[in-house]
C-alpha cells in the first residue's frame, strides 16, 4: 500500500506541474520610495523609509538613510532624524526617529513630507479615528482543556468602519506564530455587535492580549492591497492588483493608529 | 421605443408580399438499418445546386419548382441516394439511407456533416459546428473527449490556458458566451477547476457556435452563442454504450419504452480517483505525520426522453445534474468545496401545417457552489447560487420560396444568492448573503429574404428587457446579414449584430473557476453592450471536397465591466461597489481551410487578432490587453482513415503567449505586528508582460476490435507528444540559504502537462 501511495503521489506531481527557472524580459522598473509611518498616541515619532527594488534584485531591504522626514500638524513641524530604532517586542525596525511624544487630536490633519538625496518626494495626509471600545474579552475551554479567546464589540452604524483584531500570548517578545490577526470592514454586521474568536490555542496560565484597531480607510485599503499583492504571486487564478497608497510620489502608508486593548489570564 | 419596434416588425412582415407557385417537399431522413434520424443530411436539386439540410430530428422542407422530378440526398458515411418525386410521395418523404459500412457508428463519420457548398450557400457566417462523432476521433487529454476543447481548435476561439475548457471568442471574455443546452443556460460549464467541460461525450449530439451574425432568437451575452444539442433516444431498439478511461467511466442506456413512440436515454459518467485516494488515506490514518491526499470526484447525469405523440406533435424532456466535490481533511482543518449545474427542459413542438411550426419550452437551470470549512471548533461556509425558470416560444413560418419568418418570445426569472456566508462555533453564529430577483424578457422577429439566386438578406430585431426591483432596462438589438453568391461555389457574406448582457460574472481569473459568481444589472450597473461587424469570403473547391473561408471582424464593447484593483469578491454584500466600468474593442482576421471528404480529412485554422480593454480606474486609465489576447493562433487537425478498423488523428496548435501582470519591483512590508516579512510585489501595469508562446502536438488512434456480439474500440491518445513545457503561469520563487533566509527571487515558469498517454475502451451493444 505504501508503494501505491508513493506511486500516486509521483503521478500527481508528474501531472500537476513542472517548474523551471527562466530568464524573462521583465518590464522596466524604476525604484520608488516606500514609507511606513504609523502615528500612535503617547508614542515618539518613528517610521521606516525604504526603496523598492527590481524584483530580482538580491538585496532584501534597501533602506533610504539620506532623507528629510517632516511631520506637521496644527502649525507644528517635527523633523525626524535618521536613526535606527528597534522595537524588540514586536520585532520592528525604524530608520527615522524624533523623541517627541505625540498627543493625537481629533479633527486635526496630520501631514508628512519626505525628500531624499535623489530629490524624490513623498507627501501624505491623515486624521485620527475615534476609539471603538472592546466590550469584553472572554475565554472558553474545549474538551482538551485548551482555551479560545473571544473579543466582543459593537459597531457604529452611522459610519463606515474598518477594523483589525489581533490576539496573542503576552510575552516580552511576541511571536508571529502565537498571533491571531484579522482585518475586515463592517459590511457584514453594520451597527451590530460583533464577536471574534481565536482557535483553542491557549493553556491555563497564559495571558492573552487582544487589541481592537479602528483603522482609517486608507490604512485598511493599503493593508488589503498588500495582502492581495502578496497572495497573487504564485497564484495562477489571482488578479494582481496595484498597491493602494495614500502617499503621492511613492508607496506606503501614513496613518494614525488607535486601538483598545484588553488582557485576560486563562485560569 | 416600443412603437419603433412594432413599426419595424410591421415593415419586415410586409416584405413578404407575393408568393410563387412551388411545391413544398417535406420529409425525414433516417438510417435504413437502425431507423435513427439523421441530422444534417443534405437534400438538393442536382440541376441547380439548391437545397437544404435536415434539422435535429432529421426532418427537412424544401421548396421546388413543379418541373423538378428528382432530388439527391447526401450524408457522409452513407450512400448518396437519388429520390424520384411523384404525386404519391410529394406530401411527405421518408428517405432511408444505407450506411457505407456498419460498425461502431460514432467513428464511421469522418468529418463534419455539412457539405462545403451548403456552407458557402448558408447566409449564416461566423458559425462553427462540430459533431460528437467527429470529436471522438481526435486525441484528448487523459482520453476524456471534450467538445469545448475541440472548439478551441477553430479560428476565433481561444482557450483560457493550457488544458482548460474555458473559451474566449473574438476578444470577448468567458462570461460573454451564452451556453445553452436544450434552451437552458449553463452558468459554469466546467468540471475539475476548469480542466474539463460538463458535456459528456456520450450524451451530446453536436454543438453549434455562433461567433457573429447572431440569430435574433439569441440574446443575453455579448460575444458568442454555443448551442449544445443533446443526443436523443431512439424508440426502436435497446442500446447500451459506454467507455472505461483513465479519468472517468461512462455508461449510456437507450430504452425504447413504446416502440416508435417513446424513448428514454440515460447517460452518466464519474471519475474514480477518489476511490483510490480514500483507500490510501484509510490505510495510513494511523501513520504519524501522514498528510492525507485530498479527495476529488465529479459526476454527471443526463436524461433525454422523447415522445412522438403523432406526426404533428412531439414532446421531449431533457435533464442534467452534475456535481464536483473536493475534500480535504487535516488534523485541525478540513474543507469541502462542492459545485454543480442542474437543468431540465420540457419542450413541445407542434406543426400546424407544412409552413408553420411552433415550439414551446419550459426550462429550469441553476448553478451553485459552497465551501464548508472547519478549523478547530469553528466552522464556516461561503457560497453563491443562481437559479432560473424560463419559458420560450419560437415560431417558424415559411411564407413562400423567397420569404421566411422566425419570431418568438422568451422570459426568464432569475433568482440569485450572492455572497452567502456563515460562521458557527461554540460562541457565535453569523450568517448572511444577498438575495436578488430579476426578470429577463425577449421578443424577436427575423425575416429571411432570398432576393434571387445571388442575393439573400436576413434582417432581424430583438427587444430585450431586464427588470429588477429598482430598475428596468429596455433595449433594441438589431441584427442583419447579407450574402452574395459570386457563383455556386463562392459567396461573400457580411453581418452586423448588437447584443446586450444583463448578467455579469464576478471573477478575478481568466479560468472558469467554481467560485465565480453571477451578478445582475441594476441601478448603477448598466448592461454591457456589443456591436460587431464582420465580412467574409467563403469558397468550396476541388469537387466540393474542400471548404475555405476568410472572415474579418471588428467588435465594440460598451459598458464593459471589471473590478477595481483589490476588489473584495467573497462574502461581500455590497459587491456592486467593486465594479468599474469602461470599454473594449477587438478586431481580427480568421482564415480556415477544411478537407471534408476522403480518407484524409481535417482543417487548418489561423487567427490574427487584437483585443483591448480600457477603464478609468484600472491601469491608470491606459488601455491594456486582456489575459487571453493572443496575437497569432494556429491549429492543424488531421484525421486519416487507414481502413475500416483503424483511424489516426493528430492536432498541432501554436499560439502567441498570454498576457500577464508581472511585478517589476518589490518592497518589504513591515506592518505593525510581527509578520513573516514577505516580499510585497509592486505591480505597475495590467498585463504588460507576454508569456512565451504555446505549442503542442497530440496524436490519437481509434482501433475497432473484432467482435460478433458487440461493437467496441480502443482509443489511444498521446497528449503533448514532444512534451513541450507550455507556460501556465509565472511567479517569483524565493531562493533560500541553508539557514532558511531568502537570498534571491527567481522568475519561475510553471507548466502543467508533459507528455500524457491515455487509453479508453469504448463499447456498444
Amino acid at each position: 500500500m505504501k508503494k501505491l501511495s508513493l506511486l500516486l503521489l509521483s503521478i500527481s506531481f508528474f501531472v500537476i506541474g513542472c517548474n523551471k527557472e527562466i530568464d524573462l524580459n521583465l518590464p522596466e522598473y524604476e525604484p520608488k520610495l516606500v514609507l511606513e509611518f504609523y502615528l500612535e498616541n503617547n508614542t515618539s515619532l518613528r517610521c521606516l523609509l525604504q526603496e523598492s527594488t527590481m524584483y530580482t534584485d538580491t538585496s532584501q531591504l534597501r533602506l533610504v538613510n539620506d532623507a528629510t522626514v517632516i511631520v506637521s500638524y496644527n502649525g507644528i513641524q517635527q523633523t525626524l532624524v535618521n536613526r535606527m530604532i528597534i522595537d524588540p517586542r514586536f520585532d520592528k525596525i525604524y530608520n527615522y526617529y524624533n523623541p517627541h511624544i505625540i498627543q493625537l487630536q481629533p479633527n486635526t490633519e496630520y501631514e508628512v513630507y519626505v525628500k531624499d538625496g535623489k530629490g524624490r518626494e513623498l507627501r501624505g495626509k491623515t486624521r485620527l479615528n475615534n476609539l471603538v471600545p472592546i466590550d469584553s474579552l472572554v475565554y472558553n475551554f474545549n474538551a482538551s482543556n485548551k482555551a479560545a479567546a473571544g473579543l466582543l464589540f459593537k459597531d457604529d452604524s452611522r459610519t463606515k468602519n474598518y477594523y483589525r483584531i489581533v490576539a496573542f500570548k503576552d510575552a516580552p517578545v511576541v511571536k508571529q506564530d502565537s498571533l491571531w490577526d484579522i482585518t475586515f470592514n463592517d459590511n457584514l454586521f453594520n451597527g451590530e455587535q460583533f464577536s471574534f474568536y481565536t482557535g483553542y490555542a491557549y493553556n491555563r496560565g497564559d495571558t492573552i492580549t487582544s487589541r481592537l484597531y479602528h483603522l482609517t480607510e486608507e490604512h485598511y485599503r493599503f493593508t488589503e492591497s498588500v495582502n492581495n499583492a502578496q497572495a497573487s504571486n504564485g497564484n495562477p487564478f489571482g488578479q494582481p492588483a496595484n498597491i493602494v497608497s495614500n502617499l503621492t510620489g511613492g508607496l506606503g502608508i501614513f496613518t494614525t493608529l488607535i486601538y483598545d486593548e484588553k488582557k485576560v489570564i486563562v485560569r | 421605443m416600443q412603437r419603433l419596434f412594432i413599426t419595424c416588425i410591421t415593415v419586415i412582415v410586409c416584405i413578404g408580399v407575393h408568393a410563387q407557385k412551388a411545391i413544398l417537399l417535406r420529409g425525414k431522413v433516417i438510417d435504413k438499418i437502425t431507423n435513427e434520424s439523421l441530422a444534417g443530411a443534405t437534400i438538393y436539386i442536382s440541376t441547380n445546386e439548391r437545397g437544404t439540410t435536415t434539422n435535429s430530428a432529421g426532418e427537412f422542407e424544401l421548396n421546388v419548382n413543379e418541373s423538378i422530378t428528382r432530388i439527391k440526398v447526401v450524408y457522409l458515411g452513407y450512400r448518396d441516394t437519388m429520390i424520384n418525386i411523384t404525386n404519391n410521395n410529394a406530401s411527405f418523404l421518408t428517405i432511408r439511407l444505407l450506411p457505407v459500412y456498419k460498425n461502431l457508428s460514432d467513428i464511421e463519420i469522418t468529418s463534419s456533416r455539412e457539405n462545403p457548398k451548403e456552407k458557402v450557400n448558408d447566409i449564416q457566417m461566423g458559425m462553427e459546428k462540430i459533431s460528437m462523432a467527429e470529436a471522438k476521433l481526435l486525441p484528448a487529454i487523459l482520453g476524456e473527449v471534450d467538445i469545448l476543447k475541440i472548439l478551441q481548435l477553430k479560428p476565433g476561439v481561444k482557450s483560457g490556458g493550457e488544458g482548460t475548457a474555458g473559451f474566449f471568442v473574438r476578444g470577448g471574455s468567458n462570461d460573454q458566451n451564452l451556453i445553452l443546452v436544450e434552451h437552458a443556460p449553463v452558468y459554469n460549464p466546467s468540471h475539475l477547476f476548469g480542466f474539463f467541460s460538463v458535456f459528456n461525450s456520450d450524451a451530446i449530439s453536436n454543438v453549434t457556435l455562433y461567433k457573429s451574425g447572431f440569430p435574433s432568437q439569441y440574446g443575453g451575452r455579448l460575444s458568442s452563442v454555443l448551442d449544445v444539442e443533446m443526443r436523443k433516444g431512439q424508440a426502436d431498439s435497446l442500446e447500451i454504450r459506454g467507455g472505461i478511461g483513465l479519468l472517468t467511466s461512462r455508461l449510456t442506456v437507450n430504452l425504447p419504452l413504446i416502440k416508435k413512440k417513446l424513448s428514454l436515454l440515460v447517460s452518466g459518467r464519474r471519475t474514480y480517483a477518489d476511490l483510490i485516494t480514500n483507500i490510501v488515506n484509510n490505510s495510513n490514518k494511523n501513520t504519524k505525520d501522514y498528510t492525507p491526499i485530498p479527495s476529488y470526484f465529479f459526476y454527471d447525469l443526463n436524461l433525454a426522453m422523447e415522445y412522438n405523440i403523432n406526426e404533428k406533435n412531439k414532446l421531449s424532456l431533457n435533464g442534467y445534474y452534475g456535481k464536483d466535490l473536493f475534500k480535504f481533511r487535516g488534523e485541525n482543518f478540513g474543507s469541502n468545496l462542492l459545485w454543480g449545474n442542474r437543468s431540465a427542459t420540457l419542450e413541445w413542438t407542434h406543426k400546424f401545417n407544412n409552413r408553420l411550426n411552433v415550439s414551446t419550452a419550459y426550462f429550469t437551470s441553476g448553478y451553485l457552489y459552497r465551501i464548508n470549512s472547519t478549523f478547530s471548533e469553528i466552522s464556516s461556509s461561503i457560497g453563491s447560487r443562481i437559479w432560473d425558470h424560463g419559458l420560450i416560444n419560437n415560431w417558424s413560418y415559411q411564407i413562400n420560396d423567397q420569404h421566411s419568418l422566425k419570431f418568438g418570445l422568451s422570459s426568464i426569472y432569475h433568482r440569485l444568492t450572492v455572497g452567502e456566508f456563515g460562521i458557527s462555533s461554540d460562541f457565535t453564529d453569523i450568517a448572511g448573503g444577498q438575495k436578488i430577483e430579476a426578470g429577463e424578457l425577449g421578443a424577436y422577429l427575423s425575416h429571411k429574404w432570398k432576393i434571387n439566386n445571388s442575393w439573400e438578406v436576413l434582417s432581424g430585431l430583438r427587444n430585450s428587457t431586464f427588470i429588477n426591483k429598482k430598475k428596468t432596462f429596455n433595449n433594441l438589438e438589431p441584427r442583419m446579414a447579407m450574402k452574395y453568391n459570386v457563383n455556386t461555389t463562392t459567396s461573400i457574406k457580411a453581418s452586423y449584430a448588437r447584443m446586450y448582457q444583463y448578467l455579469h460574472l464576478v471573477s478575478s481569473s481568466a479560468a472558469s473557476l467554481p467560485t465565480d459568481v453571477w451578478y445582475p444589472s441594476e441601478e448603477g450597473i448598466q448592461p454591457q453592450r456589443s456591436d460587431q461587424v464582420s465580412l467574409g469570403l467563403h469558397h468550396a473547391f476541388a469537387q466540393n471536397k474542400f471548404y475555405t473561408y476568410i472572415e474579418g471582424y471588428y467588435k465594440w464593447i460598451g459598458n464593459a465591466i471589471d473590478f477595481r484593483d483589490g476588489a473584495q469578491l467573497f462574502a461581500n454584500p455590497d459587491l456592486k461597489n467593486e465594479f468599474v466600468f469602461g470599454k473594449g474593442w477587438a478586431y481580427g482576421v480568421e482564415a480556415y481551410i477544411e478537407k471534408k471528404k476522403g480518407r484524409t480529412t481535417g482543417w487548418i485554422g489561423y487567427t490574427l487578432s487584437w483585443a483591448w480593454r480600457q477603464f478609468d480606474k484600472i491601469n491608470y486609465g491606459i488601455a491594456f490587453h486582456p489575459r487571453f489576447d493572443r496575437r497569432h493562433d494556429v491549429s492543424v487537425v488531421v484525421m486519416h482513415k487507414l481502413n475500416n478498423r483503424l483511424s489516426l488523428s493528430g492536432t498541432w496548435v501554436y499560439s502567441t503567449g498570454n498576457f500577464a501582470t508581472i511585478a517589476g519591483g518589490r518592497f518589504g512590508f513591515q506592518d505593525i505586528l510581527p509578520n513573516l516579512g514577505n516580499a510585497t510585489p509592486d505591480y505597475v501595469r495590467r498585463n504588460d508582460f507576454q508569456m512565451p508562446p504555446t505549442h503542442r502536438m497530440d496524436l490519437g488512434i481509434v482501433w475497432k476490435l473484432r467482435s460478433r456480439k458487440w461493437d467496441s474500440d480502443l482509443t489511444f491518445s498521446l497528449y503533448n507528444v514532444y512534451s513541450r513545457r507550455n507556460p501556465f503561469f509565472v511567479f517569483y520563487d524565493e531562493i533560500k540559504n541553508e539557514a532558511g533566509q531568502t537570498t534571491a527571487h527567481k522568475p519561475t515558469l510553471v507548466s502543467l502537462f508533459p507528455i500524457l498517454p491515455a487509453v479508453t475502451y469504448n463499447f456498444k451493444f
